[in-house]
């Protein structure tokens, strides 16, 4: 080829590549009719471009990064207590050698498996005692036993196993021409193997191809081992953390994943029988039943899609390494039926153990019944139904807000790929610009020291007000960096303007990047949400939505701008939607970097408050720790996240009536606040707050009034007076100062609360509800009938809407009310309501609050 | 900031046009490019990255933040920079490839690893790389920037955007010559095969 001819070749290239195949005949014939040999070249390339499949696809660098980040791939010489002789392999999780004892202790070679760094040592040396005695008592031919585990020099847990010398099932199947009886033979010994370990309470979770090994004995009978048994909980155990933040390293391979194993649930038995079903599968179809060209995608088919019946399976593929007498019509019926069973979504539907999978299989294999059935249309509407359980359950707008986020599961441009790596680039420009001028700066970066930081920030914004003029897009992301350091120091105003700014530069460049857009509406969202306009930031959560749907974003912007929409309807009262984005967030988003992480513990916080604020402290407790638990693992332990993780977990305990750990962790949150937030900031403030509120409710009156008094003072300052932190400080006090007698004084501090909260919260929000239902108390203590009946009645109508009627606050209000009535000489008004009251009374209500309604009922009746 | 000036001035003095005097700088730029991408890599595993495979675009930006000093290179420093990269990992690579071939002809066992070379590449991989290389020598005598435009998008996995800012071109260009230049390259390995 010369130069001159290949520019020859080049354009008639271009012009039948771009044309489809029946066209360029035709095309090329037009271009050079009087060249047959240049018009075969160009057909030869053609055709070597349309067979050339993936090459070149895929960056060579990707491949050779990764070993350069492995860098260690030279053989170590020994591992703890074992001399290398080889690598046997290498994979995701790490490496395994063939080794042997360096101190002649016994004598066997063992296949010694390293996992790579980054796990939390010291926690798995904890389990490892424990777990490796259960693993050592697993005796089985199909199983090879753990024999010993520890650390390295370098602190990576290792474990050494039975050394088996042999090759993967699919891969001995395929080498040695294995028959379709033949290959449910060996799959009956693998699910015997299984069966064995499930019942000493050991589940795999981690069954695929590469750890279903075939060995021989000496007569050449094959032998199926099962390697890593158990391992994957060892390193898995129920530590949610390394589980949800390490994808990488979660000892699950995707592919073999059971749907629940996706969805973060526990792995139990039935996951095992699942992978089995993966597992026969590929061995009668050369298949898996799931195949996606991209993680997200084949997760999502994992979750929601049918796999394809097996027989079906088997008619599209020419693979003639599977079994010779693999058959559509050998398929048919009762294996496809196996296959499926096993396959269920929900882990229920499956087979009861291995076992009776295995008894399934040997029964096709005599011609004997089986007992599995096809799925019916039925249990397929049945799964329909509840796949989409969710939408169905939830309002449109978060239906709408959801399925944004869900085109992360279905779609992946590589328009969005080249998106991110250009806002990469810019992103890391920009910081570059700020990291020496701001560090320190941000208090979630440095502790403390604030005030120097402050003069240097606004140095930084002054100055953003002239340069830059030029480069309006740049000039936005500066905006919008500096606008989160002020909204991260408590600044709000002066990051509302920044922000806004940076908004209205994003809104009119069409050139502005839609990552960085999303990212700007969801701080001007959290911004104004901390400015108490509620609505508002809900608004900007849904633009940011939009913004990410129309381009199709995924991770975590789209994620935390949902989670935030979420906070807004928790705040709006609207719990269900909030509780359904949260679960559904934490269904479906599969962090892969901090930054995940970070939005991903944000949202168990979330889910935690929802629960507190519903009642159910069991589950507020556990989302709570969750979320203190990710806040500590990210940022260390001094740092704003983890105070208000914090003072959360200390609020939900408070409410459960755990007092002494409550206060501990309540101190723990003002401390780390105090260290690392200025005197006045609002977070300060409300940490003040919520000590003092639990200080009143041990009956400490006179500190938690002191204490609140401080906490509203901070509010005013910082937030104004009208602001519902402001609301909610004040009805406190009031409350303490109707706790010590002093009626009027309480009562004007409710009218300047409930005046607040109807101006920025509306008429019908739970916090209006509590404020009126404690001043009617206060109203009815004072002996102003009138009044303390219209406030408990409208409280009531609140109640009633945001919690239900059966509600243990809807309740109490009713009997405040019926009392409130009694005495005002109104009995059959009092009786109607405590009647209903009663009526709505939940069977499983608390027998104190039963007996409550019915004696005050009676005090009516009589 | 830790950035060298070297790299920074290497950067400044290539025209970008691949003349003569580009491959002497080239020369210099690839041994610190190459230890720098593999310092990034380490640091990046050190961090507890969660991906299996590393984003390469990442590793190369993270290099380039290190190398080179942002206030005095210019826009086209990153592009050279870019550029640079791509040359450095093909030729490592491909120089990694072949002594594994080597050492392979004299008789190592499989899968046990060669000396001390770590392995970069698997064994199935490096033999592609060695037939692909040749190919590719073979494209560059009559199309230097199809070849360069392989390079920009095989081994430095950049986009047709970056590709195209690298190259100076338009994105379209980049398009059809990665188009054509691949089916070249897969029509040409195919006959050798």
């Amino acid at each position: 080829m010369d130069a001159a001819r290949w520019s020859r070749i080049k354009p008639l290239l271009d012009g039948v590549l771009d044309r489809p195949t029946a066209e360029r005949g035709a095309f090329l014939a037009e271009a050079c009719p009087d060249d047959a040999a240049l018009r075969a070249e160009v057909e030869a390339l053609a055709s070597a471009h349309d067979s050339a499949g993936t090459f070149l696809d895929d960056p060579l660098l990707g491949e050779a990064a990764a070993s350069l980040a492995n860098g260690d791939a030279v053989l170590p010489k020994s591992i703890g207590p074992y001399r290398v002789l080889g690598l046997l392999g290498r994979g995701g999780m790490g490496e395994v050698f063939l080794a042997e004892r360096a101190d002649g202790l016994f004598e066997r070679r063992v296949a010694l498996k390293r996992v790579r760094g980054g796990l939390d040592a010291p926690s798995i040396a904890r389990r490892f005692d424990a777990e490796r005695r259960i693993l050592a008592g697993l005796e089985h031919p199909g199983i090879a036993r753990l024999l010993d585990a520890g650390m390295d020099a370098d602190g990576r847990p290792f474990f050494a196993m039975d050394y088996a010398e042999g090759t993967p099932l699919t891969e001995y199947a395929q080498t040695h021409a294995l028959s379709v009886k033949a290959c449910l033979d060996l799959f009956r010994q693998a699910c015997d193997a299984v069966h064995h370990a499930h019942q000493r309470l050991v589940v795999h979770r981690d069954l695929k191809p590469s750890n279903v090994f075939v060995t021989e004995d000496d007569a050449g009978r094959p032998q199926v081992k099962l390697l890593d048994f158990g391992i994957a909980k060892l390193l898995d155990e129920d530590d949610e953390r390394t589980m949800l933040t390490e994808t990488g390293l979660r000892p699950m391979t995707r592919a073999y994943a059971a749907p629940e194993q996706l969805r973060g649930d526990d792995a139990t038995t039935a996951t095992d029988v699942y992978a089995l079903g993966v597992l026969l599968y590929e061995l009668l179809t050369g298949r898996r039943p799931f195949e996606a060209p991209t993680a997200a995608q084949l997760e999502a088919a994992i979750l929601a899609d049918e796999p394809t019946k097996p027989s079906t399976a088997l008619r599209h593929t020419d693979d003639d390494t599977l079994p010779g007498d693999a058959t559509p019509e050998r398929l048919r019926g009762d294996l496809d039926t196996i296959v499926l069973c096993s396959l269920a979504k929900d882990p229920a539907a499956r087979y009861d153990s291995a076992a009776a999978l295995a008894a399934d299989v040997q029964r096709h294999q005599n011609s004997v019944p089986i007992t599995a059935r096809a799925p019916s249309v039925g249990y397929r509407m049945q799964r329909f139904v509840g796949r989409h359980r969710i939408g169905v359950a939830i309002t449109a707008a978060v239906l709408v807000a959801a399925t944004a986020f869900a085109l992360y599961h279905t779609q992946r441009l590589a328009a969005e790929r080249d998106q991110a790596r250009r806002a990469a680039t810019r992103a890391e420009q920009v910081s570059g610009f700020l990291t020496g001028l701001f560090e320190g700066a941000d208090p979630t970066v440095a502790a403390g020291d604030t005030l120097t930081a402050r003069a240097l920030l606004d140095q930084g914004r002054r100055r953003m007000e002239t340069e830059l003029q030029s480069q309006p897009l740049l000039r936005a992301d500066l905006l919008r960096v500096l606008g989160q350091v002020y909204l991260n120091l408590g600044l709000y105003d002066e990051a509302g303007a920044l922000l806004t700014q940076s908004d209205s530069l994003e809104r009119t460049s069409p050139a502005a990047d839609p990552t960085g857009r999303a990212q700007t509406l969801t701080l001007l969202g959290t911004t104004t949400y901390h400015q108490g306009n509620v609505e508002l930031a809900a608004e900007h959560f849904e633009e940011a939505l939009r913004t990410t749907e129309a381009a199709a974003l995924s991770g975590n912007v789209a994620t935390e701008a949902l989670m935030r929409l979420g906070l807004t309807h928790y705040h709006r009262g609207r719990y269900d939607e909030a509780d359904s984005l949260a679960r559904y967030i934490i269904a479906t988003f599969r962090p892969t970097s901090r930054e995940d992480s970070i939005v991903l513990g944000e949202t168990h916080r979330m889910l935690g408050l929802v629960h507190s604020a519903t009642g159910d402290f069991t589950a507020a407790a556990e989302s709570d720790r969750a979320s203190r638990d990710f806040a500590i693992r990210l940022f260390g332990s001094v740092h704003p996240e983890v105070a208000t993780a914090t003072n959360n977990l200390a609020g939900t305990l408070r409410r459960q009536g755990q007092l002494e750990e409550a206060e501990q962790y309540y101190r723990e949150a003002l401390d780390i606040r105090r260290r690392v937030y200025d005197a006045t900031h609002p977070l300060v403030a409300q940490s003040i707050n919520n000590f003092g509120v639990f200080l009143f409710s041990q009956g400490r009156y006179e500190e938690a009034e002191t204490t609140i008094r401080e906490a509203v003072d901070l509010n005013r300052q910082r937030l104004g007076d009208d602001h519902p932190e402001v609301a909610l400080g004040l009805s406190s006090v009031a409350g303490l100062t109707r706790r010590q007698g002093k009626l009027d004084e309480a009562r004007a501090l409710y009218d300047q609360a409930l005046a607040i909260q109807r101006a920025r919260l509306g008429d019908d929000h739970p916090h209006l509800g509590r404020t009126l239902n404690s001043s009617a108390q206060t109203a009815e203590e004072a002996g102003d009938l009138p009044r303390a009946a219209r406030q408990y009645a409208e409280a009531i109508d609140i109640f009633q809407d945001t919690f239900g009627p059966e509600h243990e606050r809807t309740i109490r209000a009713q009997v405040g009310l019926g009392q409130t009535y009694r005495a005002q000489g109104r009995r059959t008004a009092a009786q109607q309501v405590l009647m209903e009251a009663r009526d709505a009374l939940a069977a499983d209500a608390d027998s104190s609050l039963r007996a409550l309604v019915l004696s005050t009922l009676d005090t009516v009746t009589q | 900031m830790s950035s060298s000036p070297d790299v920074t001035e290497l950067l400044a003095s290539l025209s970008g046009d691949g003349a003569p005097a580009d491959e002497a700088v080239l020369e210099k730029l690839l041994p610190i490019v190459y230890d720098e991408l593999r310092r990034v890599a380490h640091g990046l595993r050190l961090r507890e990255r969660a991906d299996h495979t590393l984003n390469t675009t990442e590793l190369v930006h993270e290099a380039y933040f290190k190398l080179v000093d942002g206030s005095r290179a210019g826009y086209d420093s990153r592009a050279h920079f870019f550029g640079a990269a791509a040359r450095a990992m093909r030729q490592v690579l491909v120089d990694y490839a072949r002594a594994r071939h080597r050492q392979k002809r004299r008789g190592a066992a499989p899968h046990l690893p060669l000396d001390n070379a770590p392995a970069l590449l698997s064994d199935a991989r490096a033999e592609e790389l060695l037939a692909l290389d040749e190919s590719l020598h073979r494209l560059e005598a009559f199309d230097p920037r199809q070849s360069r435009v392989v390079e920009c998008r095989y081994f430095a996995g950049l986009t047709l955007e970056e590709t195209a800012d690298v190259l100076d071109l338009s994105p379209s260009t980049v398009k059809r010559e990665w188009r054509t230049a691949r089916a070249w390259l897969a029509h040409d390995l195919q006959r050798g095969a």
